[in-house]
């Protein structure tokens, strides 16, 4: 009798195992490098996040926040990390996308300058040519708010190309200044090439959403619960790298996929305020969508409403 | 006597050339004409090479076998239509000038119907790659045809020369010359297509590792890893444009 | 059996395939924001023309990329062809050069525009500088390739005639190679124009490739692919061009 029932429970336990088929899930961000997007994403691989919740996740970064639009579209991927800048342009024009969670509230855009140049303060921005990735983009209209509210005038702004491109143009002093990140700027900061000298963080009218989770309209309707889950797995992964124990191992993935120095790494570590809830706050939304249209990067007529949106099923 | 001195004068003249590009491209850096964050100099570039190629070394098997696979399927593929549309004179004159655009076509702009059609993993890498190569293929294949005298076919006719022998005595042989150097390009331009999609893909091969070192300024390695990938495509290059030159010809 | 002239059936081929695209992209799923129906297509690039568009500042730009282009492309074309002409006259630098050149080639030039920038800035220059390192060294090769392929034995009859050098240059080398050196500068023209527009898709502030890039980046999909047409007819109307500028060369 013992016997048999031994063997009932080994043989279901074996049943079972096999019966937990993993959802394939390819989980796409909208850039490759930024440890906002990468982070959560490998945590989940490594630190079996993901496996817990029965999900196997390749991650595929795309090159730009339209082509990671793009490749939800075609179904190349199903979920991702993204930005609101770049989220609401493409929904209102059209992308089956939806925002289903906050990844993290600030984006730390800030201005930098040579520190070889003759700018000192924030107000020596005046009439300073300031190189953006491209012109009516997040990055120009970010410059236009600090100089509004900071009161500078004349600050121009003039297309500089990615990372590469716009500190060659910073180095050779064509341009004044560049609009950046912390962890894209970080190493050169340490070197002491470059100097932040406007935090647009502080400019923003709160509250505020910058990189968000999204899905594919398509996904959230027809596999809600793989979508609930893949959210969650990603804001456990950002709960785990947000504590200590989480930290050493961030560190360490930063320097190899960063190539971040050992004092460069817990600088940027110290930025990442990544969201362990991922509640969506409409207010947000609508305060980004605003300042959208205040600034030209939508089209008043493109404005979708704002519920249609985000989705706050997967994170109430 | 005479034949030795060109020999020992043109390797003078290339240690020369060589040379002074090396001095240009080292002072450059040093004496901070280009900034350091942006050129390597020759020395770095060489002594992270080793590092760079072990760290990428699956990467770099990546690269080569998506290379290969995309330049043999231009290659066949403008073989097959090349030879199916240059037998007749009619399709030649039709088609010739629509293939001739492709060369043209941005095809880095049609890069999200890629992703669309053939997904995220290699498989857009070797389309691209392989489309990159047949275009200048094609042409060339197409008007290898013109290559073929007709008094020379009609001739072997009269010898009594089957379809099969005709073809390789005459034929393939006034073809060659037109077919190496379209290979030429076609492996270039592969080569040249598949890197640049590693690069906006920035997932798997050397374009990704590449793509990956500038972003984050790893001024050397990067050099390095452009270095071992230039390497594999001039030893290909060279290959081909020896094999032209051999096939004594190169007329369209 | 009549057969319809070959342009004619041409434009059927083309026509044929737009009205499948058409029927495919309006009942499938595929999202507005990947593909749009040739249909709309067509009705953007005639409000592109007639200035109706969205598009901003469309001439402006086009003419940009158009003198962008013929600056490279007269650049390219005269030291390739002069590179060319060096290569193959003389055993020794030609054999001296070509594995540099060869070596060169092989090189990714994309990676080297950061470099460019730093030297010549964002202005039209850098992006006809990128034009010319992509479309040149094609020239290089064929024109050397096409002297180089002379019978000896013209050779030898133009100097039992008593022909001097430049006479034998321009009377009998250059005619014999014409139609390899025309086919490698309309290559080279193609290869200049992908240089341009790349040059123009990495530093995004002007001329056509800086349309296709805010196209993209907006999502206005009917456009982007009306502003890619616009931009291959420019290549076709070009390619035209120097078609009867050879011919005419040719019969003289």
């Amino acid at each position: 009798m013992k016997k048999s029932i031994f063997l009932g429970m080994a043989a279901l336990a074996v049943s079972t195992q096999s019966a937990v088929a993993l959802d394939k899930i390819s989980y796409g961000t909208a850039v490759k490098l930024s440890p906002v997007y990468y982070l959560p994403v490998l945590a989940g691989q490594e630190q079996g996040i993901f496996k817990k919740n029965a999900l196997e996740v390749e991650w595929v970064p795309a090159n730009s926040g339209p082509d990671f639009h793009r490749a939800l579209a075609a179904g190349a991927v199903q979920i991702g990390s993204s930005n609101s800048a770049t989220d609401i342009p493409a929904i209102g024009r059209g992308a089956p996308s939806v925002i289903v969670a906050d990844l993290q509230t600030a984006d730390n855009f800030g201005i930098w300058v040579s520190t070889k140049g003759h700018i000192n303060t924030i107000q020596d921005l005046k009439g300073a040519k300031i190189g953006v990735s491209r012109l009516a983009g997040a990055e120009d209209s970010y410059g236009k708010l600090v100089a509004s509210k900071a009161g500078i005038e004349g600050m121009q702004y003039t297309a500089s190309g990615g990372v590469e491109a716009s500190m060659a143009l910073l180095v050779t002093g064509s341009i004044d200044g560049v609009v950046l990140t912390p962890h894209q700027m970080i190493d050169l900061k340490l070197q002491g090439k470059v100097k932040e000298i406007a935090e647009v963080e502080k400019y923003k009218p709160q509250p505020w959403v910058s990189y968000t989770i999204v899905a594919a309209k398509d996904f959230v309707a027809k596999q809600p619960d793989v979508a609930k889950r893949i959210t969650k797995s990603i804001l456990e992964a950002n709960a785990y790298i947000t504590s200590p124990a989480g930290e050493p191992w961030a560190l360490a993935k930063m320097k190899e996929e960063s190539h971040y120095s050992d004092a460069a790494a817990p600088a940027v570590y110290d930025e990442t305020t990544l969201s362990k809830d991922g509640k969506i706050d409409r207010a947000a939304i609508k305060n980004v969508v605003d300042f959208m249209v205040q600034y030209d990067l939508i089209k008043a007529s493109d404005v979708p409403n704002i519920d249609a949106l985000f989705t706050d099923q997967f994170v109430k | 006597m005479t034949l030795r001195q060109p020999k020992y004068l043109t390797l003078a003249i290339r240690f020369a050339a060589l040379g002074i590009f090396l001095l240009v491209w080292d002072l450059a850096v040093r004496l901070g004409w280009i900034d350091p964050l942006f050129l390597a100099t020759p020395l770095d570039t060489l002594e992270h090479l080793v590092p760079v190629a072990e760290h990428a070394a699956p990467d770099l098997a990546i690269t080569v076998t998506t290379f290969l696979s995309a330049f043999a399927a231009g290659v066949i593929v403008a073989l097959a239509i090349g030879f199916a549309i240059g037998i007749s004179h009619y399709s030649r004159r039709m088609l010739l000038p629509l293939l001739a655009l492709g060369v043209t076509i941005p095809k880095v702009t049609l890069l999200p119907l890629f992703i669309l059609w053939f997904g995220i993993a290699q498989t857009p890498v070797i389309v691209f790659g392989a489309l990159s190569g047949f275009f200048p293929m094609v042409i060339n294949v197409m008007t290898a045809g013109g290559e073929v005298k007709p008094n020379q076919v009609l001739l072997a006719k009269a010898m009594g020369f089957g379809p099969l022998q005709i073809f390789r005595k005459v034929t393939l042989p006034a073809m060659l010359p037109v077919l190496v150097s379209g290979l030429f390009y076609a492996c270039n331009a592969s080569m040249m297509g598949v890197f640049i999609v590693e690069l906006a893909l920035a997932r798997h091969g050397l374009g990704a590792v590449v793509h990956d070192l500038a972003v984050t300024f790893q001024t050397a390695d990067m050099y390095a890893a452009v270095l071992l990938t230039a390497s594999i495509t001039a030893a290909v290059n060279m290959a081909l444009w020896y094999a032209a030159r051999y096939f004594g010809r190169w007329r369209y | 059996m009549h057969k319809l002239s070959p342009t004619l059936a041409r434009l059927l081929l083309v026509l044929v395939l737009l009205v499948l695209w058409e029927i495919f992209t309006r009942f499938s799923s595929v999202s507005a924001i990947l593909i749009a129906p040739p249909s709309a297509i067509l009705w953007q690039m005639a409000q592109i023309l007639v200035r109706a568009s969205n598009v901003p500042d469309f001439y402006a730009n086009a003419w940009l990329t158009i003198v962008e282009i013929l600056i490279a492309y007269a650049v390219t074309a005269a030291i390739g062809v002069l590179a060319g002409i060096a290569v193959a006259s003389s055993k020794v630098i030609g054999d001296a050069f070509e594995p540099i050149l060869l070596v060169l080639y092989a090189v990714p030039k994309i990676i080297l525009y950061p470099v460019i920038v730093l030297m010549i800035g964002t202005g039209p220059a850098t992006k006809i500088v990128f034009g010319v390192f992509v479309g040149i060294f094609v020239i290089i090769f064929n024109t050397a390739a096409g002297l180089r392929q002379i019978e000896p034995n013209y050779l030898r009859l133009a100097h039992s005639l008593g022909y001097g050098g430049a006479k034998i240059f321009f009377k009998v080398q250059l005619p014999a190679a014409a139609q390899t050196v025309l086919a490698g500068l309309r290559l080279g023209f193609g290869y200049t124009i992908i240089g341009v527009l790349t040059g123009e898709l990495l530093l995004v502030n002007a001329g056509l490739g800086y349309l296709i890039d805010w196209a993209s980046v907006n999502y206005y999909t009917a456009q982007l692919y009306a502003l890619i047409v616009i931009t291959l007819a420019i290549g076709v109307v070009a390619n035209y061009v120097v078609g009867r500028i050879e011919r005419h060369w040719v019969r003289g």
